[in-house]
């Protein structure tokens, strides 16, 4: 899920996507530089946002970097799955609806 | 004790050690599977010991590629000592198995795993309910 559609997700009160409250990445406690930056959102997105944060006891910049690292890793891990693909065959429709009914079963991203 | 967190919030996965292996040797059912949970926002969660069994030094680049998507968690001390409960309940000495099913067990998430057998003992173990799906 790209960054831009959380945060649209966000601002129509969908759950964004799974973070697990009780997992500490590795290597997140390290002290890490910040780069401030200036960044525009609709005023929805950032109503949204700064709600999402709120009810998380976060930061806005917390809540946004958070959802840019999760974002981030998202796209990183499909992009391995597009490498597996081009070294092993593309996925068949056949092979995807089987892994979504498995999904669906176990309702694997839903609330 | 961490409880099950069932309904409380979005249903993830979590990976064994089989199902790195099962990674590692280009398992394509495992591997959509990891295609479609990304597709849905989902990053499958692997216990630090559960890389540190599969990992043997490298390359792996199957593993090392879907790592790149994974949540890597830490054990921390209240899991640490929860797996050690585990164990003791269910008379088990697999540290790695009693980490992802307390792993699993404090989000009510679904484990994806090549040996059923042994974590449904350490399931049962645990005071909540946990799906295996079997790769």
């Amino acid at each position: 899920m790209s960054l831009a559609r959380q945060l649209e997700a966000a601002a129509q009160g969908e759950p964004r996507h799974r973070v697990p409250p009780q997992v500490v990445p590795c290597g997140y406690a390290k002290a890490m530089a910040v780069e401030k930056l200036s960044i525009s959102l609709d005023e929805d997105v950032a109503a949204a946002a700064r709600a999402a944060a709120e009810a998380e006891g976060m930061s806005l910049s917390a809540w946004l970097s958070r959802a840019a690292v999760e974002a981030a890793a998202i796209e990183a891990g499909l992009r391995a799955g597009g490498e597996f693909e081009a070294e092993n065959g593309p996925f068949s429709k056949e092979e995807r609806d089987v892994a979504n009914e498995v999904l669906d079963r176990y309702s694997v991203g839903r609330r | 004790m961490t409880r099950s967190r069932v309904g409380a919030g979005v249903v993830g996965v979590v990976y064994d050690t089989g199902a790195l292996l099962a990674a590692e040797r280009a398992n394509r059912a495992l591997w959509v599977l990891n295609d479609e949970m990304l597709r849905r926002g989902v990053r499958p969660v692997v216990p630090s010991v559960v890389l540190a069994q599969a990992w043997r030094g490298g390359p792996q680049p199957n593993l090392s590629r879907l790592l790149k998507g994974c949540v890597i968690e830490s054990l921390a001390e209240n899991a640490a000592r929860e797996v050690g409960r585990l164990l003791a309940a269910a008379g088990r000495p697999d540290i790695v198995d009693a980490a992802v099913v307390v792993s699993a067990g404090s989000r009510g998430d679904l484990i994806v795993t090549s040996d059923p057998d042994d974590l449904a003992e350490l399931t049962a173990a645990l005071d909540v309910r946990l799906s295996l799906h079997v790769i």
